[in-house]
């Protein structure tokens, strides 16, 4: 009785709901500790944006805004010159022999004057306007070129205001002006026909043609026969003008005229065709010369891959004569061998074996990079030969 | 499990998407490392007491004390008693009872049996449980790395099913893997070391109360030849 209550006794412990609490603490800190001391935040990383520009923006776009910009200024300019020019147009006749020489703006309409009032001055002027306004204002040029549309149009009103009578005398002055021009055309460029048209232009106030000429002359081929018949009316409206008041001067040749319109339509059509069976024969050589190309590159990697799969061949030895295997080889792109098949046997089964082995053993064959030429080692016949030399 | 990257990896988003068996074991040790906590909370109070009163006896009774009010003092304040009053209050009840005229040698005999029964039950109080922190510091890391083992055996498997096989994919299941590992080391570590520590001071303990019973049995002895 005794001993059991002593017993009892010594069980009773202290501290046991003080242990407790304390262990939970110490848990609770440090489940503190993985949770907020370590950060667990997994941060994903920010997604790359990879814009894939067919080409490149930044380098090509100042060019192309700049030539915007002179592009667009000439497009706010062409309603002040195309209104301007008209005015000089419908005004002319007043100022026509006065205003020889003013701003190059106004050049190309007074240049006109000068031809058609003199004859010698055309002649300078025939020179003279593909250097001027190749070189001193490309601007107008520009801004003239959507001007002509317009201009046309005032021209023809003033045509009607002017009519028929004028018109005579309005077909004279082109053969002064044409004959004039082919001297200079001659000297000035190859192609004699289309310039005459774009030196008519220049000095109808038309240069963007003639900018065309500078630059591209195929185009400016193509060209004339459309913007032909314009720029005639136009210089026979403006001669039409100018010859009111030198009515006295020529006296007309009409069929000669036609003629010469005829014959010079005739030599563009000529040399248009020309031309285009020039670029045509260029297109076939440059053609035939890249299928060359091809056809050696492609020899080059055939034979590349004879050298690589002879190679490997352990050739069975001592058959007799030149025995000839030939396999039909699949490739994946990279050159790897996917499948051989044997078309025709060498008769000697060691043979054949031993070349399927050189095959499979030489992969990755050698295979152009060019993956148009690739086209070609898809499946390909391979044919070796058991003697080399032979 | 989840593959997916971009979640938030907190630790009870990983704790909660681990796979059954890795969850079992980290129960098994969150309990483990809790219940050992307490022991070695307790075992701390508890050795920090028996040394003590162990001090607070040793110097009332080498102070020169009557046995018989020493005695009656244990015996009426038996909750309160240590470990060491307990051995002295044994011993004394014995050797109180054969008293008249009987043989020395047997006398002693007796008492010395009962301190040596009382030391003993005192020894495995102290002990107590002593055992369990030894137990949970040397298998909790193998139970949690099972655990890990476990995650990571089934993170990989997961990770067959994809064509893409990236280290994010893998990444969540070893770290939830992984906290079952961290989990088993946090219990054993404080375990062992609570084990060796109360390991070396029961030991301590035992050595005072072993040398103790003998000199009391010594005391005993020459108050027994005087009567």
């Amino acid at each position: 009785m005794n001993v059991t209550a002593w017993r009892d006794a010594s069980y009773t412990e202290p501290g046991l709901l003080r242990a407790a609490v304390l262990a939970l603490l110490v848990h609770i800190i440090f489940f503190a500790f993985m949770v907020f001391g370590l950060s667990w935040k997994n941060d994903p990383p920010e997604t790359m944006i990879v814009d894939l520009w067919s080409d490149l923006p930044q380098p090509i776009k100042p060019a192309p805004a700049r030539g915007a910009s002179s592009r667009t200024e000439p497009v706010r300019q062409p309603p002040t010159k195309a209104k301007s020019e008209p005015v000089k147009e419908t005004l002319p006749k007043s100022e026509s022999i006065k205003a020889d020489v003013p701003s190059p703006s106004q050049k190309p309409i007074t240049e006109i004057k000068e031809k058609t009032v003199k004859s010698q001055p055309m002649k300078q002027a025939a020179k003279q306007p593909e250097p001027i306004k190749e070189t001193p204002k490309p601007e107008p040029i520009k801004a003239d070129a959507p001007s002509p549309s317009q201009k046309p149009a005032i021209e023809i009103k003033e045509k009607t205001v002017k009519p028929q009578p004028t018109k005579q005398a309005a077909k004279q002055p082109e053969p002064i002006k044409e004959t004039p021009k082919p001297e200079p055309i001659e000297t000035d460029a190859p192609s004699p026909s289309p310039k005459p048209t774009t030196e008519i232009k220049e000095k109808t106030v038309k240069p963007q043609p003639t900018k065309q000429a500078a630059k591209q002359p195929e185009p400016v081929k193509e060209i004339p026969p459309k913007a032909e018949p314009i720029k005639e009316k136009l210089t026979q409206s403006e001669v039409a003008k100018e010859t009111t008041k030198e009515t006295t001067k020529e006296a007309p040749k009409k069929s000669d005229l036609e003629k010469e319109k005829q014959l010079k339509e005739q030599q563009q059509a000529e040399e248009i065709k020309r031309q285009q069976q020039r670029e045509q024969e260029a297109a076939a050589q440059k053609a035939a010369a890249e299928k060359t190309r091809q056809m050696d590159e492609i020899a080059k990697y055939k034979a590349m891959i004879q050298a690589k799969i002879r190679s490997r061949i352990v050739m069975p030895p001592n058959l007799p004569g030149n025995p000839i295997a030939e396999y039909r080889v699949t490739l994946l792109p990279g050159g790897e061998v996917l499948n051989v098949v044997l078309r025709r046997t060498s008769g000697y089964a060691a043979f054949d074996e031993a070349v399927e082995r050189a095959i499979f053993l030489s992969t990755p064959l050698p295979i152009p990079p060019d993956v148009t030429l690739f086209r070609e080692f898809r499946d390909f016949n391979l044919t070796v030969h058991y003697r080399e030399s032979l | 499990m989840n593959t997916n990257v971009t979640q938030d990896l907190s630790l009870f988003y990983l704790v909660g998407s681990a796979s059954l068996p890795v969850q079992l074991v980290m129960l098994l040790l969150l309990i483990a490392s809790l219940v050992s906590w307490w022991f070695i909370f307790r075992k701390m109070f508890a050795i920090r007491l028996a040394i003590k009163q162990s001090d607070e006896f040793e110097n009332t009774f080498w102070r020169g004390v009557d046995l018989n009010a020493l005695y009656h003092r244990a015996a009426g304040a038996r909750d309160m008693a240590g470990s060491m009053e307990r051995i002295f209050e044994a011993g004394f009840r014995e050797f109180t009872k054969h008293q008249a005229g009987m043989d020395i040698g047997a006398i002693m005999d007796s008492t010395r049996g009962a301190m040596r029964a009382a030391y003993q039950r005192e020894m495995d109080r102290l002990e107590s449980h002593l055992s369990f922190l030894a137990t949970v510091g040397s298998v909790s890391p193998y139970v949690g790395l099972f655990g890990t083992v476990w995650g990571i055996m089934n993170s990989f498997r997961e990770l067959s099913n994809l064509t893409q096989a990236t280290i994010a994919h893998v990444a969540p299941g070893i770290a939830e893997a992984l906290i079952a590992t961290a989990m088993g080391l946090f219990a054993a570590i404080p375990a062992v070391i609570a084990y060796n520590r109360y390991a070396s001071d029961t030991s301590q303990l035992a050595t005072r109360y072993e040398s103790f019973m003998e000199e009391l049995s010594n005391v005993l002895q020459r108050r027994a030849a005087k009567l």
